[in-house]
């Protein structure tokens, strides 16, 4: 697969972060107190000037085998943009950039930035970017669901799946709040085959945003191409945006 | 006397061929890479170079139960990639590109649906017609081990050239173009390791033209033949291509260089 290809899927594929911070408070509606405390810790992040987190990222193996893992930071600036770095050695770096109509894709091991327009990004992203309030009015038919985290017992709420309205079907989720600051702590996904779980830590909410945290750590001059991930369908008339 | 030391490595004659017998060689490396593996599980990463040019790469986990074969590949956390050949029906699915590729494998194509099922998993030996080919072969001394000339007889008469260590470990395998045109594909295998699943080469590397995909393999088990799930069905917004579609072909010889109607003029 091309380098366009690989970029192409990982920055389309940036998705997840919206699985994790977008599309769950998006299925949030009703009166209910499951479904209030849900809405009030995402709020708290997409209501803030800027939201720094840590992010520890477990993908269980489809087949039986030993979970992958990866750890990174996010920083939501909402109505401005987004950013996730991964820690790991080669790890990739995304950034969204409303202002600057940017989507960017840095692959360190890879010495490559790759560039494509605000539109090319994720809509699932954009719309949490440039919409954060709509994120907060949908039906999520959440129901207080303990779980049990490598060993530990954590409260939290099994969300309405069907509202996620990702590629995946049948998808169930479930998140839990922090206990001591009521921000989200766990998200998890949940595949028929496979389930990734998502834990933030040390959530920082900035009364004022800081426009330099949407920059990628790529040393200055380092080789940028463009990033399209459907430029291989365009003879075949692919859609312009990526959803 | 290192070799009685037990350090492992084979005697090499001072004229620079290989010692021992050719035969036992492949004896050998029939013995240890011709066992059936009815179901399979691995992990590993795959990186693609166009030339001296590095184009990415992406972890891969796969599965395989008797002829069915399913790989998810990762860029990063996310999961980018299903791939599933059951039968002789393919289906690929780019995830956040909502686009997926479906459809039966023909026998002009390549190496046909047989072929492609040993070019997925080139270190298992095991299908018939490999190993028979294999067991036909002439022998004869190359380099500092041996190479096995023959014919694959599948859907077409593919020539091919194996060569092997002087410990009958697999180095590298040249199959032909129907007829004997060219090359179709190279494959180079590095040293065997022993992982839990018995052994296997610790990379593979499929070149084709100018592009040279290889997989680095971190795991391999042979699990019970009940881990093979099936992949999570394509969403309906997706655009769904045949595989005879001209946009499918262009993606497949842009990712993985299948369909490409030339084939190199290297003889195998």
């Amino acid at each position: 697969m091309s380098a366009r290809g690989f970029a192409g899927l990982v920055a389309a594929g940036a998705g997840l972060l919206a699985l994790a911070l977008g599309i769950l408070p998006r299925a949030l509606l009703g009166a209910d107190a499951a479904e209030e405390e849900v809405r009030a810790s995402f709020r708290r992040v997409l209501a803030s000037q800027e939201a720094r987190a840590l992010m520890a990222i477990e993908r269980s193996d489809p087949f039986g085998g030993e979970p992958s893992r990866e750890n990174g930071s996010v920083w939501i600036l909402p109505g401005r943009g987004l950013r996730y770095r991964s820690s790991a050695s080669g790890g990739q770096e995304i950034v969204i950039d409303r202002q600057k109509e940017l989507f960017l894709l840095y692959s360190p091991s890879e010495r490559t930035v790759y560039r494509a327009p605000y539109s090319r990004a994720p809509a699932r992203l954009r719309r949490l970017v440039a919409e954060p309030e709509q994120f907060l009015r949908a039906r999520l038919d959440a129901r207080a669901e303990p779980r049990s985290i490598r060993g530990r017992a954590h409260d939290g709420y099994r969300l309405r799946g069907g509202s996620l309205g990702d590629s995946l079907p049948e998808v169930s989720v479930w998140m839990s709040r922090d206990r001591g600051t009521g921000l989200p702590h766990w998200v998890s996904i949940s595949s028929p085959t496979d389930t990734v779980w998502i834990e933030f830590r040390n959530w920082n909410l900035a009364s004022r945003a800081r426009p330099g945290d949407l920059v990628l750590s790529a040393p200055p001059g380092t080789k940028e191409a463009p990033l399209d991930p459907r430029e291989l369908l365009e003879r075949g008339g692919g859609s312009g945006e990526s959803r | 006397m290192l070799a009685l030391a037990g350090c492992g490595k084979g005697p090499v004659s001072l004229t620079g061929g290989p010692s021992g017998s050719g035969e036992k060689a492949r004896a050998r490396f029939l013995e240890e890479f011709a066992k059936a593996e009815p179901a399979s599980r691995g992990s590993g990463a795959i990186s693609l170079k166009r030339g001296s040019a590095s184009e990415g790469s992406m972890d891969v986990r796969w599965a395989t139960e008797v002829d069915s074969l399913i790989v998810v590949g990762y860029v990063g956390p996310i999961r980018a990639l299903d791939a599933s050949y059951l039968g002789d029906s393919l289906y690929v699915a780019l995830r956040p590109m909502d686009l997926g590729l479906a459809g039966p494998i023909l026998g002009e194509d390549g190496l046909g649906p047989h072929g492609l099922r040993f070019l997925a998993r080139p270190w298992d030996f095991s299908p018939g017609w490999i190993r028979a080919a294999i067991e036909h072969g002439t022998v004869e001394p190359w380099g500092d081990g041996w190479r096995v000339a023959g014919v694959f007889v599948g859907e077409a008469t593919n020539p091919f050239g194996l060569e092997l260590s002087a410990k009958g470990e697999p180095r590298r395998l040249r199959i032909g173009g129907a007829g004997g045109r060219g090359t179709l594909v190279t494959i180079r295998y590095g040293d065997p390791k022993s992982y839990r699943g018995g052994t296997l080469p610790r990379s593979v590397e499929w070149e084709r033209g100018p592009a040279v995909v290889r997989l680095d393999i971190d795991e391999y088990a042979r699990p019970g033949p009940s881990r093979l799930r099936h992949l999570p069905p394509a969403d309906p917004q997706w655009t769904m291509l045949t595989l005879d579609d001209p946009r499918s072909r262009a993606l497949l010889r842009r990712f993985l260089g299948i369909g490409e109607d030339g084939v190199d003029g290297a003889e195998p």
